[in-house]
């Protein structure tokens, strides 16, 4: 007996379970192991890809009440990015996290004068995700991504007192989450217990400096 | 008025005959819009084969008596619903549920969608790899060999 096939692979009028079908069947498998789909058909891959399919991820998680989660980006080496969630709780005991797989996508500005050399420290805020970027001969700036648009902009430019970022590690360039702005803290000078946090605020193309020391 | 059941017919595309109580035809959006607009005592359905159509009224008699009687003790409770749809959905083979999909879309009957979706789903996560699953649902893959190489390397920290 030979079963009748699901014909998922190509865009043929006969298809038996049309694509926004398949959608709906694909948007019911685990999001830990959606991944693994991809590998199946190149147009599983697309569905799995697309923006649609990825929003509908997020509105489901948005009904629930969420607890913190992290964002994590992976930078790759053909200047493409991969967004990854925290699919539980940071306040759960467990010292592993599974993480789901949100989109991977290909830097646009890479051809422009907006080389992204790196990615750190990406936080989500309404849907947005801030990271900085090396853009042009030796700026660098905040970077907006637009989750639902998928549409990258500049926040804004990172000024000379922020220089420092540059030759500091990965490590000591986080971006924060400071009372709903998207603030930078660097710890500029070696020996002095201060930490400088700059703060951006949102919509102004500049940033507030604050200075906090610890003791 | 209360009492008196309103029969509908419907008739399926190889010209199998179903009559069906008004509510349960109103069980499907897109019924209950063509029975308030033309509202002959007979319908074809083009769409849909006589054996799709007889799980399709099947499984909308038992949930349309469910929502009647909700209140009802002597009715099926939430939970016997869930094993009837269980043993609904285990006697079906895969291309059955396929055309169910297409049938519940068409009908628009948001529950049967959703019933037959997580059925496919579930196939779909109780395979081991992406080639138990071509196999189980008969997909041919589009990828070369080297595309589908590159995907799993790309992707193989998602297998371990």
């Amino acid at each position: 007996m030979r079963r009748r096939s699901l014909r998922l692979c190509n865009k043929r009028k006969t298809d038996v379970v049309p694509l926004d079908l398949q959608n709906e069947i694909l948007s019911r498998l685990p999001a830990k192991s959606l991944v693994r789909f991809m590998v199946v058909s190149n147009s599983w891959q697309e569905i799995i890809r697309s923006k649609s399919f990825i929003r509908s991820f997020n509105f489901r998680s948005l009904t629930q009440p969420q607890p913190l989660r992290f964002l994590l980006a992976l930078h790759d080496t053909d200047l493409s990015c991969r967004f990854f969630s925290s699919s539980s709780s940071l306040l759960s005991s467990s010292t592993s996290i599974s993480t789901t797989f949100l989109s991977k996508i290909t830097f646009p500005l890479r051809r422009a004068s907006y080389p992204s050399y790196y990615v750190n420290g990406l936080i989500n805020m309404d849907g947005f995700v801030y990271y900085i970027a090396y853009t042009g001969a030796g700026t660098m700036s905040l970077m907006r991504f637009d989750l639902n648009s998928e549409k990258i902009d500049i926040f804004a430019r990172v000024s000379e007192e922020m220089k420092a970022l540059r030759y500091l590690d990965n490590g000591s360039r986080t971006l924060i989450n400071y009372h709903g702005k998207v603030a930078i803290a660097i710890h500029t000078y070696q020996g002095l217990s201060t930490i400088d946090l700059f703060v951006f605020e949102a919509g102004k193309q500049d940033y507030n400096l604050q200075r906090e020391v610890f003791r | 008025m209360e009492n008196e059941k309103k029969m509908i017919t419907l008739k399926s595309s190889d010209d199998v005959t179903f009559e069906v109580e008004e509510a349960v035809v109103l069980e499907s959006q897109f019924l209950s819009h063509l029975v308030q607009d033309c509202p002959a005592p007979e319908h074809k359905i083009k769409e849909v084969t006589g054996k799709i159509l007889s799980k399709v009224v099947e499984y909308c008699e038992k949930h349309v008596v469910v929502v009647v009687d909700g209140g009802d003790s002597s009715s099926s409770s939430g939970d016997d619903l869930k094993k009837w749809d269980d043993k609904f959905i285990k006697e079906m083979d895969l291309s059955t549920v396929y055309d169910l999909i297409a049938a519940a879309n068409y009908l628009n009957i948001q529950a049967l969608l959703d019933l037959m979706c997580q059925r496919v789903a579930d196939v779909i996560t109780a395979c081991k790899d992406h080639k138990e699953i071509r196999e189980t649902l008969g997909i041919v893959s589009d990828y070369t060999a080297e595309e589908e190489a590159e995907v799993l390397k790309e992707n193989e920290w998602a297998f371990d």
